[in-house]
């Protein structure tokens, strides 16, 4: 259940006998500026591995063992045109262990990561300061081994430009990581602690009055913030970007962007989520059989959804040698799609799939989670039952008419020296 | 069928052998909306000869792999699409000795284990499609090969195994699955394939009793003929180890991996084993998991970072640990895990508080995993384990002593060679 017993921090309870786990999420989100990028991220990470209390690595990790190895992460990403800085915890029910408050203890320990980190009230201590700063950049270096990944990210640079967040990736610009002074840097921390929207939720074999009385633990005060929309909307180009690049790659990448005209909570929803499961977003898809199955042409293909941005890309590993073979399979499977090429019972069994999908969500925790705050920071209030019967009422016409809208953006290009 | 309870978690295991073979176990989780099913055949890219009808028949390297992505495709139908025509999510991985396809639904569970059943066990190979497939599988290979950190694993296997067919990628390779052709994908289906060569594993939103029932009417639908087969047993491992070697290519940073193997150590199969390799696993913790002291004071040497990570690794009758990372310091790290590991633990009052953590640990993680289908029907090694599941391993994390942990240590680096594997930045050389 939804409450707001603090302004600006917002819980949510979810009972369930079904779990042997309690699991507790904890969000920190703000309309975020590229700027705001590199430093949040570090900031989650120089919290996620000390606090005052445990300042080291091997206290931080005794204390999750003392607590029955309960898993603890943190980490950043946005949201739409939000910086998400979240944290979460996972311990076993005490039903199965002789220890009574494993639920109070484990909010102590998020606010103590939260709250009190490695800290001198100035700065955060400054060894941690740069071995995280340090860490966080030999990561992104070897993101960029990852062919597939550095693909992606060029693509989003076509896609976005460079002048917005959504062009940007998560942990920012290597360049203002690199730039980052640590007393700043807490300044930061300091203003995401007093300003930032909180979305707490819990979930498990829990009893939601204990649950908000246990959730005092936590140190936080009231706030004042505006929830406004999440969605971004930019308008489709008359021409697409087109880059190619040449690397020291055995296996070449295609990847595209296109706009579409549909968003989180449109009407469009719906029919967006089933168009890209029958488009490439399933083994069953169009991209998946004809480029990968029937061409025999690439390893993958497929397509996945954006829409806090309006946007549908297509990823492929390929040979370097057939990327107009692919580029035309790929333009003729949405030409297919938008002649209505695909039959009544393709469409059925595409839609039994995501409800099956979205019924196996409800035994994951985090699945849990995740959809209790979408539904929070979006104003969205579908029930189950609701959800499922969207997802039937989506017609053959409905999904020809989306798939005539949706327009090239860009397309990257990486192969072969 | 045998009921077998877990009391402490409020869990039951059901399990039966069916007359053709075939063994089931099926476990019912209460308020669930999926429902989970493996099935699992004891071959997988390890097995490279068997004898059919007198013919001694070699098999490439990745017929194993390629075979499972070939059963999904039938003359009449795609096993994928019908389940996705059903409701159901399916897939399937191959490993060095097993094989395994899979379906997760929330509805249609009985037509659901009839396609898992039937695509498994009705075979259908054709030139054509197995052609289309060495295409599909090339690329999968070369994906692989753009990947370093696969490279350094297979360069430690290559070192600690240089004559057996566990280092080979379990993909194969380009010229291997050339070489694969109906015929032979027939001839290994046929003997490895064998109802009593496999096992079944259903858990999830269900009704035991109607589950054996649907199972039982499905195979007695089938003939299996007999099979007139030898399969080798294992290859013994040898002793033939290649200590050091390096690879100059572009990596950002070096990578390195150490590596130790010792089968003789290895228990004979049943909850013995599962119970040398889970404490095996304790000791590994204390001395090389994020929480212990020393992992501690390499991070700070900055010798070490978070890309480091080891692995305990059991495939029938071999045994293997694994260890290292991207590190600025390669000589360096690798003296300093050499000397980590031959040290061994030393017992103290301060190891044994770390143990008694280490065991509250591993008993939460296993609480932890009880929530997933797929752990508990993924991690059932049957008869290697002693047909043993998580909720035995749970309760065996509990009866482990710190001595067991530390003799069992020491029984595994007893006369073994520590081999590296280095891989440089080739500008670095430069």
């Amino acid at each position: 259940m939804d409450v707001q017993n603090q302004s600006g921090i917002q819980t949510l309870v979810l009972p369930s006998k079904k779990f042997k786990t309690v699991r507790i999420d904890v969000h920190f989100l703000k309309y975020a500026t590229i700027k705001d990028l590199a430093q949040r991220s570090l900031i989650a990470n120089i919290l996620d591995t000390s606090t005052k209390k445990y300042p080291d690595q091997v206290r931080f990790t005794h204390a999750l063992s003392e607590m029955f190895g309960a898993s603890f992460g943190g980490g950043a990403a946005k949201k739409g045109n939000m910086h998400d800085v979240a944290f979460s915890m996972v311990v076993a029910n005490d039903k199965y262990i002789k220890h009574q408050n494993l639920i109070q203890d484990a909010i102590r320990f998020l606010n103590e990561v939260i709250v009190h980190p490695l800290a001198d009230g100035k700065q955060f201590d400054e060894e941690t300061f740069q071995r995280q700063k340090q860490n966080m950049l030999n990561y992104v270096k070897s993101a960029t081994e990852d062919k597939q990944y550095w693909s992606a990210q060029q693509l989003r640079k076509l896609t976005f430009g460079q002048t917005v967040v959504q062009g940007i990736p998560s942990y920012g610009l290597v360049e203002d990581l690199e730039n980052l002074k640590n007393a700043e840097t807490y300044r930061a921390y300091l203003d995401m602690l007093k300003n930032d929207l909180v979305h707490i939720s819990v979930s498990g074999d829990v009893n939601q009055e204990e649950i908000e009385e246990d959730l005092k633990i936590f140190e936080l005060d009231e706030r004042q913030f505006d929830l406004k929309p999440l969605i971004t909307h930019f308008d489709a180009r008359e021409k697409a970007i087109v880059k190619a690049e040449h690397q020291d790659v055995r296996q070449a990448r295609l990847n595209l962007s296109f706009n579409i005209p549909a968003d989180m909570t449109g009407k469009n929803f719906f029919t967006a989520v089933v168009f890209n499961t029958l488009f490439g977003g399933s083994p069953q898809s169009k991209l998946f059989v004809n480029v990968r199955e029937k061409a025999s042409l690439a390893y993958y293909a497929s397509s996945s959804l954006d829409l806090y941005d309006g946007i549908l890309n297509i990823q492929t590993g390929i040979n370097g040698g057939n990327h107009d073979a692919a580029m035309q399979i790929i333009q003729q499977q949405l030409q297919d799609m938008q002649n209505g090429l695909f039959t009544e019972s393709e469409l059925a069994n595409i839609k039994k799939g995501l409800q099956s999908d979205y019924l196996s969500g409800m035994d994951l925790q985090r699945t849990a989670h995740r959809r209790g705050l979408n539904n929070y920071l979006l104003n969205r209030h579908w029930s189950t039952e609701e959800w499922l019967t969207q997802i039937n009422a989506v017609s053959k016409k409905d999904i020809e008419q989306l798939a005539q809208q949706i327009k090239i953006r860009a397309e990257y290009f990486l192969s072969g020296e | 069928m045998n009921k077998k309870v877990y009391q402490a978690f409020n869990e039951c295991l059901f399990s039966t052998v069916l007359s053709n073979g075939l063994k089931v176990n099926i476990l019912p989780k209460t308020g669930f909306k999926k429902t989970y099913a493996v099935l699992t055949t004891d071959f997988g890219s390890m097995d490279r000869a068997f004898t059919l009808d007198g013919e001694k028949i070699q098999i490439p390297a990745g017929t194993a792999h390629f075979l499972e992505h070939k059963l999904f495709e039938k003359a009449e139908y795609d096993a994928f699409e019908l389940f996705t025509n059903n409701g159901a999510d399916s897939n399937a991985f191959t490993s060095y000795t097993k094989t395994s396809y899979l379906f997760s639904s929330t509805t249609g569970l009985q037509e659901n284990l009839d396609i898992l059943l039937d695509f498994v066990q009705q075979p259908y190979f054709s030139e054509k499609s197995v052609a289309k497939e060495q295409g599909i599988i090339g690329q999968e290979i070369q994906m692989y090969n753009d990947d370093f950190d696969w490279q350094l694993y297979m360069g430690i296997l290559k070192n600690l195994f240089p004559n057996q067919s566990i280092s080979d990628d379990i993909a194969g390779t380009v010229e291997s699955i050339a070489k694969i052709t109906p015929e032979l994908l027939y001839k290994v289906h046929k003997v490895f394939y064998r109802p009593e060569n496999m096992n079944l594993f259903v858990t999830g939103n269900l009704d035991p009793d109607q589950i054996l029932q649907w199972i039982k009417d499905n195979q007695q639908r089938k003939e299996f003929a007999k099979v007139n087969f030898e399969i080798p047993t294992p290859e013994s491992d040898d002793d033939e180890i290649i200590e050091n070697r390096a690879l100059l290519t572009k990596v950002e940073r070096p990578k390195v991996m150490l590596g130790v193997k010792n089968a003789k150590a290895l228990p004979q199969p049943g909850i013995e084993r599962l119970r040398f390799i889970i404490t095996l696993d304790l000791a590994l913790y204390l001395i090389l998991s994020s929480s212990s002291r020393l992992y501690l004071e390499l991070y700070d040497e900055g010798l070490l970072d978070d890309t480091f990570g080891y692995d305990l690794n059991s495939e029938r009758e071999a045994l293997f640990l694994t260890l290292g990372g991207d590190t600025n310091h390669p000589t360096e790290l690798i003296q300093a895990l050499k000397d980590i590991l031959t040290t061994g633990l030393m017992k103290s009052d301060a190891l044994l508080k770390d143990f008694e953590l280490a065991k509250k640990e591993m008993y939460g993680r296993s609480i932890t995993r009880m929530n997933s289908l797929e752990a508990i029907a993924n991690s059932f090694e049957g008869e290697n384990y002693g047909n043993t599941t998580i909720f035995d391993e749970a309760m065996l994390y509990q009866d482990i002593s710190l001595d067991e942990v530390i003799n069992t240590f020491d029984t595994f680096m007893k006369n073994v060679v520590i081999s590296t594997f280095k891989m440089d930045s080739e500008q670095a050389k430069k």
